[in-house]
């Protein structure tokens, strides 16, 4: 249980996917302007990372790893093709059904789910997942973990930016420029949760 | 399609760099230019990959866009995409091992790199493979420029080295220069990017963004 | 446009010759590329090993030819420090950790296997492993042996090896291979300066407990055992310092060692 635990701070803290690794960062950027969209897309993100990861998790061991299907073949060069298309399918099914079974969920989420299928934050989780060689549980709390973690940055940065509005910025820096630097910053303070053990 | 005739291929080519820089200007496929740049030959490596998957992508894309069904277009720009991806990490596996071990993660995500998926729905769905081409190139070498200007300064200033030849030698090594630990940090590239936009939009002031001018007026 | 494509039919067609060409392009690529990149990798280790070992490849010859000439790969038992029998081993059919040769032994892929698997005590983990596997490889050369390790340092699991005299207590040398720690601070364990401080360092004391250690920058006192971390990166160090206590400890190479000790005398 511990070692889940570990797992889980340091997936969202310690290795934050937006901070520490700078993964999702062109959506980070551009939909980090309110609260609540950034909510919504966070939302959004945990719920398909959650999913994504251990089905991921899932192909991996049982098709793609060498000797998985069959003893001497090693698909795992066909890994990217195949995590992207399981990602695209979930993406698609859980907006099917968030529509048919949960039309209020949908009418928050729904917006952005299209958008999660060329995030990289889901494709990073999974190929760090696959490059750690997480197995089945580990990476149930990893998906989470870092699905959390991305959310966590991009509402605490739609937060900021949400005062950023009112300061007065050099006309050059305005707006992107500032973005960039600030995330910097946060990134910065992220840093000094590195080296937590648990 | 008459807007093909307005843009000529230099026009297609020269835009991406400083005009229309896809890193600075459209925010695409910023992930990768902070964490590969700390040294110069990551950097150089993804620059050329990314370069290369983006126009091979806009250009194939382009050869077959009449017969792309509007229903399944993302999924076939995907597979497209994808499948050059792992050509380019397998080549790098086979002749590049050390270079794709520190890259690790990141050559996959180029598949989600916005820069090609960009690309590839904005222009070489509308114009001719040639031209697809070449802004293909174009804006990965734009996106490339980026991460050689950040790399050559962190390397630099951070390590004391360039592509790995000293330049300043740090006294870890006996030299004088105490490197900047900062720089190093992966969070330095967003100061320097940040930094950069500015001075490019201090050169291209029509670049700057007036949306929060509004508000401030309230 | 001159045809219109949005029919299921046509879409189907478009998408299935799509699919096909890229599934043998994609195919034929890593098909192609395969024994290249099986050979990189081979090479990458082969010239970490012989670099830890001192062995320098001689012009003319590659990289594989020294590391057959030079180097000899055992796979012990880390519980009683001796060498695997491999034909026993491959004797017991399903149930054998060890399927090749020596040479193509991945201990890191054996972690994971159930014939193979050994799960660190928690209070003995001080490196991070959880699992690891029961048999590791050992490379000899003619004077020295050459230990892989790995654990946590501040971001990353470290890989290394570690180059000891067939005293069994004298370090020789130490390289990371693969590790993802702060380019310029952590990162500086691949400094050659940095390596050349464990040179000479003895392991165990004479009643046998291991004193080797990695110190805070600047704390190094001892001369028989203490490594002086890196400037900057404690964090780090005391990974490095972790990684050396479990796998020189009695969880470790410890019994292996001491065998050596006693051939040696």
């Amino acid at each position: 249980m511990e070692h889940y635990i570990s797992l889980f701070v340091r997936s969202v803290f310690i290795e934050n996917l937006a901070l520490a690794f700078f993964i999702g960062m062109c959506t980070f950027l551009a939909v980090s302007k309110t609260v609540k969209t950034a909510i919504g897309l966070g939302v959004a993100v945990v719920f398909v990372q959650i999913l994504a990861v251990p089905m991921n998790n899932l192909v991996y061991t049982y098709v793609l790893k060498p000797d998985a299907l069959v003893q001497g073949i090693d698909l795992s060069f066909l890994g990217f093709i195949t995590y992207i298309a399981v990602i695209a399918a979930i993406v698609q099914i859980l907006e099917m059904i968030l529509d048919k079974y949960f039309p209020a969920l949908y009418n928050t989420l729904g917006i952005f789910l299209p958008l999660i299928t060329v995030n990289c934050a889901i494709f990073a989780g999974v190929s760090f997942m696959v490059q750690r060689e997480y197995d089945f549980a580990e990476s149930v709390v990893y998906g989470f973990g870092s699905g959390l973690s991305w959310a966590l940055a991009l509402v605490l940065m739609a937060a900021i930016r949400e005062r950023l509005k009112y300061s007065d910025v050099p006309a050059g820096l305005r707006g992107l420029g500032i973005t960039f630097i600030t995330a910097g910053l946060m990134a910065i303070a992220f840093m000094s949760f590195s080296g937590i053990q648990i | 399609m008459a807007a093909e005739e307005v843009l000529t291929s230099k026009e297609v080519f020269t835009r991406p760099f400083f005009k229309m820089n896809p890193i600075m200007l459209q925010v695409l496929g910023v992930c990768s230019s902070l964490a590969v740049t700390s040294s110069m030959q990551t950097a150089l490596i993804m620059a050329i990959s990314v370069s290369l998957v983006t126009a091979c992508s806009s250009f194939l894309i382009s050869c077959i866009r009449n017969w792309i069904p509007g229903a399944v277009r993302i999924i076939v720009q995907m597979t497209i995409i994808a499948s050059l991806v792992i050509v380019v990490d397998q080549l790098l596996k086979a002749f590049s091992y050390d270079l794709s071990k520190q890259l690790s993660v990141y050559v996959g995500l180029i598949i989600t790199n916005c820069i090609v998926m960009g690309r590839a729905e904005a222009f070489a769905m509308k114009y001719s493979p040639k031209l697809s081409f070449i802004d293909g190139l174009a804006n990965g070498f734009g996106y490339g420029m980026v991460l050689l200007v950040v790399g050559t300064i962190r390397e630099i200033l951070g390590s004391g080295t360039w592509f790995g030849l000293t330049i300043l030698p740090t006294v870890n090594n006996g030299g004088w220069y105490v490197p900047c630990g900062l720089l190093v940090m992966p969070p330095s590239a967003f100061f320097i990017i940040g930094l950069l936009i500015w001075a490019l939009r201090a050169k291209f002031p029509d670049q700057d963004e007036p949306e929060e001018f509004k508000i401030q007026e309230d | 446009m001159a045809n219109n494509v949005n029919t299921v039919g046509k879409t189907f067609a478009v998408v299935t010759a799509l699919c096909l060409v890229c599934s043998i392009f994609v195919a034929g690529a890593a098909v192609a590329l395969h024994p290249v990149q099986a050979r990189a990798k081979a090479t990458d280790m082969q010239k970490n090993i012989l670099e830890v070992a001192g062995i320098s490849v001689d012009s003319g010859s590659s990289v594989a030819d020294s590391f057959k000439k030079n180097i000899k790969t055992q796979i012990i038992d880390l519980s009683t420090g001796k060498p695997v029998d491999l034909a026993a081993e491959k004797a017991l059919g399903k149930k054998a950790c060890v399927t090749g040769d020596a040479d193509s032994f991945d201990f890191k892929s054996a972690a994971k296997n159930p014939n193979c698997t050994y799960e660190v005590k928690a209070e003995n983990d001080v490196a991070g492993i959880r699992l690891r596997s029961k048999y590791m490889p050992v490379y000899t050369s003619k004077d020295s042996v050459i230990l892989p390790f790995y654990g946590q340092g501040l971001w990353s699991t470290m890989y290394g090896y570690l180059a000891v005299a067939p005293d069994g207590n004298t370090v020789k040398g130490i390289i990371y291979y693969d590790q993802g720690e702060t380019a310029g601070l952590g990162g500086e364990v691949t400094n050659p300066k940095w390596r050349a401080k464990w040179d000479g360092r003895k392991v165990y004391a004479d009643d046998g407990t291991m004193k080797l250690k990695v110190t805070k920058y600047g704390k190094a006192q001892d001369k028989d055992f203490d490594v002086d971390g890196i400037s900057g990166a404690t964090l780090t160090s005391r990974g490095v310092d972790n990684q050396i206590k479990y796998w020189l400890g009695s969880d470790g190479y410890q019994k292996y060692l001491a065998s050596l000790k006693e051939g040696s005398k």
